[in-house]
């Protein structure tokens, strides 16, 4: 496959690339950033990131959302999009909300005992109050 | 010859973290004499230091390069994927086509997400209302006032903040309140109520109800809120409602796979009053994600409901 074909490609899913490249993002700020608070946001960047892959992969452009408005007709495959990966991000948000809530909470415990929210600052005082 | 810029940048950059740890910060001396004799235990601290730095630069260089290597194979996989977004969406298949075409005769809700998050994947989605569960629990283990977690100043700064509070009223938030409330109120249960029907859901419908009772709080203080909603009324409501869902749960699964008659009728597609459990389990999920909404608010800025 040439270069150009790929780019092609690449054009043709872009909400995937996109996807990828925001998740590449938040896996640097989870690796990069010395700041507990700011590596809980890259975790969020992560869990978008997720959420855009799964809900571009369903969808079909041109087909209506899944929610049936005339019941007296058969409902066809050709006319709504596939209503699976809606389910699976409900889900998805839900459990990133609350994994969200538990993180800031034990941030916030770290920084009434340490007073920083600097990772390494955390260790260093930690290990020097168990050790002497 | 003077090094550009940008390489004495990154050279600090790749050099950081050892720089920080070899040169504690001035202010604090204790920690510069227990480093010290860390280093005197552990050996001389020269070699120490530099082994240090070292891993340090090393470790930080392959981060980077796993991050660029990481998002060249993703795009690389993007690129070979089958094309989406198009009629030839390969995740049109029997699945998609089973829960379209035979759903709403099935469950008998139109919208047939809610079919599948609360009835075909109730199980899954029961799990995800405990993982809700316990996150507030965690949250209220973490962060609840009690000994180790609250000093005397804490509650003197926070009782002079409350008496502040009581004594000048936010006049703005108070006028746009008596509007908003209501309004989020109602829209909440309606969209509690419809999630069979149009979208939205208990999800949706609760973090508005929540909404709603955090602005409450913030406009006539918390003891407003007491007044109709404290410790008892929480714990309540959230227990109730999680036992209530796997209740009706743990019928369903019993009454389908026994092929008995559910008692809950399909009612016709399109009425509020239809399509079995799919509304008290909307209802039941609503009032626990409000509460945990409000809960989560309030044990982040006082720690006690």
């Amino acid at each position: 496959m040439s270069f150009l074909q790929l780019l092609h490609n690449l054009d043709i899913n872009r909400y995937e690339a996109a996807a990828v490249c925001l998740f590449v993002i938040g896996l640097c700020g989870l690796m990069f950033n010395r700041n507990l608070f700011k590596k809980i946001i890259s975790m969020e960047f992560m869990d978008a990131a997720i959420f855009l892959f799964l809900t571009c992969n369903g969808g079909v452009i041109g087909h209506l959302a899944p929610i049936i408005t005339d019941p007296s007709a058969a409902p066809s495959i050709e006319v709504y999009t596939n209503p699976l990966p809606a389910g699976l991000v409900l889900t998805g948000i839900v459990v990133s909300v609350s994994f969200t809530a538990f993180g800031l909470a034990l941030t916030l415990r770290l920084y009434k005992k340490y007073h920083t929210l600097n990772i390494d600052e955390i260790i260093r005082k930690m290990k020097q109050s168990e050790e002497y | 010859m003077k090094a550009p810029k940008w390489y004495r940048k990154l050279e600090q950059w790749v050099e950081g973290d050892a720089r920080d740890l070899k040169e504690p910060k001035a202010h604090d001396e204790s920690i510069t004499e227990s480093t010290r004799k860390i280093e005197n235990h552990n050996g001389p601290s020269l070699i120490r230091a530099s082994r240090s730095e070292l891993i340090s630069a090393v470790s930080r260089i392959s981060a980077v390069i796993c991050c660029f290597v990481l998002l060249v194979v993703m795009m690389f996989t993007v690129a070979f994927m089958p094309t989406t977004s198009t009629e030839s969406n390969v995740t049109m298949n029997e699945t998609a086509k089973r829960y379209i075409e035979q759903g709403m005769d099935e469950v008998g809700a139109t919208n047939l997400v809610a079919n599948i998050i609360l009835v075909y994947r109730g199980f899954d989605t029961y799990g995800e209302s405990c993982v809700l569960f316990l996150g507030a629990t965690a949250v209220i283990m973490l962060l609840a006032n009690d000994r180790k977690n609250e000093t005397e100043k804490d509650r003197a700064a926070q009782r002079l903040s409350d008496k502040l509070d009581a004594k000048i009223p936010n006049q703005v938030l108070v006028d746009v309140t008596k509007v908003l409330m209501p309004v989020l109120l109602l829209y909440g249960a309606y969209i509690l109520c419809n999630g069979h029907l149009s979208p939205g859901g208990g999800f949706a419908g609760g973090s508005l109800i929540g909404g709603a009772m955090i602005l409450c709080e913030n406009a006539y203080g918390v003891n407003k809120v007491r007044t109709f909603f404290g410790h008892t009324v929480y714990h309540a409501v959230k227990v109730g409602a999680l036992v209530f869902y796997a209740a009706l749960i743990m019928y369903t699964i019993f009454v389908g796979s026994n092929g008995l008659e559910n008692i809950f009728p399909k009612g016709t597609p399109g009425s509020l009053l239809s399509a079995g459990i799919i509304l008290p389990i909307n209802i039941a999920v609503g009032l626990e994600v409000a509460c945990t909404m409000y809960a989560f608010y309030t044990y982040f800025v006082r720690g006690e409901l």
